[in-house]
Parts: C-alpha cells; sequence; structure tokens
C-alpha cells in the first residue's frame, strides 16, 4: 500500500495540484493512461467544486490522500465546506437539455461517471469524497 | 497550454496544445477568443495536441464556439483524442461541432 497526501487551501482553481498529486499515484501504481484520467478527471472535478461552489472561492482546506490498493487506486478527499453530497446531484434534465441550453455544471456529472467506485459521507463536520478506479481497467 | 496558429488557404488553423484544466481555460480565453474572432474564412480548432479537458475547459470551448456563431465564424475540431473525445461525448458537447478525423479535414469541411 502507498499513501500520497496533498493540502490545498480551496482557493481559486486547484487544478494544477491535483494533475501532480494524480499524475504520481497513478504512476505509482502502474495505472494505465485511461484509467489515470478518469482518476484525474474526477478529483479536479470534485476539488474545483469545492472550491468554487462549496467555499464559495473564500478559500478552505481540502485535504487529498491516495492510497494503492491490490485492485483499486483510492482518492479520498476531505473538506469542511457546508454537507453536499455530490450522489444526490441528477445530472439527466442537464444532460438531456444539452450543452448549448445549459453551459455549465457538468463538472459532478463527469465526476461520478469518471470512477468505478464513488462513495460519500459526512463525518466529524467534514466531506469526505471517496473515488475509485480499477487498477486493470474493465472493458478498456 | 501553448497556442499555435497558421493558415490553410481561408481557413484559420489554431492548435491548442497540452491540457485544458479551469486555470488554463481563464488564461487562454482572451487569446483564443482574440484568433477565432478574426478567422472570418472558418476555423480549425487542432485539438490533436490537446491531452486533457475537464468541464472548465468544455465551457470554454463551447463559450468560443458561441462567440463564433455570433459573428458569423465557422468553427470546426480537428483531430480530438480518444480521451478528451469521451469527455466531450459523455456531456453531449461534441454535438455542439463539427468534428473531423484530421486538420485538411476539418479544412475540407469548412470550405464545402
Amino acid at each position: 500500500m502507498t499513501a500520497h497526501r496533498l493540502v490545498v487551501d480551496g482557493l481559486g482553481a486547484p487544478s494544477r495540484l491535483v494533475a501532480g498529486f494524480v499524475s504520481a499515484l497513478a504512476a505509482c501504481a502502474g495505472l494505465p493512461p485511461r484509467q489515470a484520467y478518469r482518476l484525474r478527471l474526477a478529483t479536479d472535478e470534485i476539488t474545483t467544486n469545492i472550491a468554487v461552489h462549496g467555499y464559495r472561492d473564500r478559500g478552505g482546506p481540502v485535504d487529498l490522500r491516495g492510497r494503492v490498493e491490490p485492485e483499486v487506486v483510492r482518492v479520498c478527499i476531505e473538506d469542511e465546506a457546508p454537507p453536499f453530497d455530490p450522489t444526490g446531484h441528477d445530472p439527466a434534465p442537464r444532460v438531456a437539455a444539452g450543452p448549448t441550453a445549459v453551459l455549465g455544471g457538468y463538472g459532478l456529472f463527469l465526476a461520478l461517471r469518471s470512477v468505478d467506485h464513488f462513495a460519500y459521507v459526512h463525518v466529524g463536520g467534514r466531506n469526505r469524497t471517496t473515488l475509485c478506479v480499477l487498477r486493470c481497467a474493465a472493458g478498456g | 497550454m501553448r497556442i499555435e496558429r497558421s493558415t490553410r488557404g481561408t481557413v484559420l488553423v489554431v492548435a491548442l496544445r497540452g491540457e485544458l484544466d479551469g486555470a488554463v481555460a481563464s488564461e487562454v480565453h482572451d487569446e483564443l477568443d482574440g484568433l477565432v474572432a478574426g478567422g472570418g474564412g472558418g476555423v480549425a480548432l487542432d485539438l490533436g495536441g490537446m491531452t486533457y479537458v475537464s468541464s472548465a475547459g468544455l465551457r470554454f470551448l463551447l463559450l468560443v464556439h458561441h462567440h463564433a456563431r455570433r459573428r458569423g465564424v465557422r468553427l470546426a475540431l480537428a483531430g480530438v483524442r480518444p480521451d478528451v473525445h469521451e469527455v466531450m461525448a459523455a456531456t453531449g458537447f461534441i454535438d455542439a461541432f463539427v468534428v473531423a478525423d484530421s486538420v485538411d479535414d476539418a479544412v475540407e469541411a469548412l470550405v464545402r
């Protein structure tokens, strides 16, 4: 098992830091490029959502922990923004309307569909989102 | 992200090289929007070198597309890589664009 940890301040778009964090984790796990892309995308979308909507661009701690396990690579994201469960986000109306009708709001949709397992819990006053991808891509 | 411009006849070819995430999108918006505005003969956006896109990047591309359309500029995407294509297809963004396999095909579609 390998562990990685990153703490960002939740100010602005954390995409660059997330890219480096997931890249190191993926290299450690030997993730195929497609799996690495999916994990990065989901982690990017969730942390960006926390920074922009959770903390409303005012900043706050976002704690990322990554772990390489025999079958999966796991990223756990914790923040202290108001409770928000991404799994309660129903993307169907937005996707059905199409991007020309509704310009934004696709981040959570992409995060939810990009990983092999997505979990959320509010514990100890923190949002905890867990993202997992299989180390061997199922079906490519 | 690196932006390279060239021309093929009357078509402006704008190549995006690198990663298009939330941080980059805000940095390159004005430059790309300005380039597209001047592409009266059509603009082929060469995405063959774009290795990553997030929802913020997609939103940025769609904004560029909207601005181009309002100015009467035709826009086509070329060489979209599989991972990026998958993200664009899942969100339906791909349907908003003319998409070609290569820059040559995009130019042909724009001058047709």
